[in-house]
């Protein structure tokens, strides 16, 4: 199911050209900008620790989701308008290994994206007893999350066939998803609000990191709950996919 | 002596009117004042931002009639920065509403509040509004202290936010160097 081969192909394609390299510097540029504002803009700096790495550690994930959104939804179609996907698919490797290693590649990016983080997070929560617990929860709910858009934006790559469209339809089905992570206290309390929560993976990851970052007593029944909806997320991530993989086939353009 | 007493007279009248619509004011609001609102919880907050608090309250009704409508809410005032705190900014309160209030009842309020920024000089006072009584009560306002709890290293967070970006362009220009110095020997040979 894994070819080394094509994930060499697309790690070469993301990370040694110029485009991955200054992504990644204009990655850790941002992290820099926020995590000196909050030590320099008085109102931010006021603010508790703990709603500083939420925070922040939030931001990480959305600009992970964005980036693998970007490489997701042009990862067939790229091929496709370059064409060079006819002569993939004639290679003897199979659909479900290009695939696969272009998913690979894209959740190694995000890694990368995430090891930038690190000290970032480390440094916004000296003297907090969080920073190792904040590290490992955007390990594991950043990597899940960028999975299910992984999957649903490469799906639409191969569905729609077009850079353009794929990349607009993923970044407005983001934002749909992601709107319950933002909405006001207020409503995230009501009932409505809670089963909004459940329904966006995003605001799953979210309301994961709000409970680790403040130490809730209640931390490991309310986060598994908000695991479960994330993994099923990723279920229904992997159907698409899967139905995407179908839909690959040689036109003879 | 007669000019004198009538400027004397002529006084007493003018400052008479100026006080009686005071008289008057402060009476209305006396009568007025059929609620009564204190805070019975801790009347010297202490605790570190990010907390969830809840300010108790006690709402009594002095009247002989129904008070319908009541809201309840919190208010914060930074002596410090003379401003009153925006504790809408970040859904920090949540105001209390009380249907009606029978003659003479008293209620007991929770008012929950989540303690969002740092300083030792806020103070912290309940307020209560009716249609019906179409008029504020407030209590008296109790000091709340919120300890600063950020241990953060700003020189850190500086030096750090400094040394990244560039020591990621630092190896993106190495590459791009090795990379042209590879292609130039290639050319070469």
């Amino acid at each position: 199911m894994i070819n080394s081969a094509i994930i060499k192909k697309e790690i070469k394609e993301n990370f040694f050209v110029m485009k991955g390299s200054l992504w990644l510097f204009i990655v850790a540029l941002l992290f820099s900008v926020i995590a000196l504002c909050f030590v320099s803009i008085q109102d931010l700096s006021m603010l508790a620790q703990s709603d500083i790495i939420t925070t922040f550690s939030k931001l990480v994930i959305v600009i992970g989701c964005l980036i693998t959104i970007i490489l997701a939804a042009t990862s067939f179609s790229n091929e496709k308008e370059q064409n060079t996907l006819e002569s993939l698919l004639l290679t003897t490797v199979s659909k479900h290994e290009i695939a696969i290693g272009k998913l690979i590649s894209i959740i190694l990016m995000w890694l990368a994206v995430f090891i930038l983080s690190i000290p970032y997070i480390i440094a916004l929560g000296e003297g907090s007893s969080v920073s190792v617990s904040i590290i490992r929860s955007v390990f594991i709910t950043g990597t899940l999350i960028v999975v299910i858009v992984a999957l649903i934006a490469t799906t639409l790559s191969i569905i729609l066939l077009s850079s353009k469209n794929a990349i607009v339809t993923s970044i407005i089905l983001f934002i749909i998803v992601a709107v319950p992570g933002f909405l006001p206290k207020a409503v995230i309390k009501s009932s409505a609000g809670s089963l909004l929560g459940y329904l966006s993976p995003l605001s799953s990851a979210f309301n994961i990191l709000k409970s680790v970052a403040t130490q809730n007593v209640n931390t490991s029944i309310a986060t598994t709950g908000f695991y479960i909806a994330i993994l099923v997320w990723v279920l229904i991530g992997t159907f698409i996919m899967n139905y995407g993989i179908k839909k690959i086939e040689i036109r003879g353009e | 002596m007669n000019k004198r007493l009538l400027c004397v007279f002529t006084f007493i009248f003018m400052f008479s009117i100026l006080i009686v619509p005071n008289k008057a004011f402060a009476a209305s609001t006396l009568k007025d004042n059929q609620l009564n609102i204190d805070i019975i919880s801790n009347t010297d907050i202490k605790c570190y931002p990010g907390l969830d608090i809840v300010v108790e309250a006690e709402i009594k009704n002095n009247s002989d009639k129904t008070i319908k409508d009541i809201l309840l809410y919190t208010n914060m005032i930074d002596t410090k920065k003379n401003a009153v705190v925006d504790l809408g900014e970040f859904n920090s309160a949540k105001p209390i509403y009380i249907e009606s209030l029978k003659p003479n009842e008293s209620r007991i309020v929770k008012l929950p509040l989540n303690l969002v920024f740092t300083s030792s000089r806020y103070y912290l006072y309940v307020t209560g509004f009716s249609k019906d009584y179409n008029n504020v009560v407030s209590t008296k306002a109790v000091t709340i202290d919120i300890m600063g709890n950020s241990l953060v290293n700003k020189n850190k967070v500086i030096g750090l936010s400094v040394i990244e970006p560039i020591a990621i362009l630092a190896v993106i220009v190495v590459s791009l160097l090795k990379k042209k110095s590879k292609r130039r020997l290639e050319a070469q040979l």
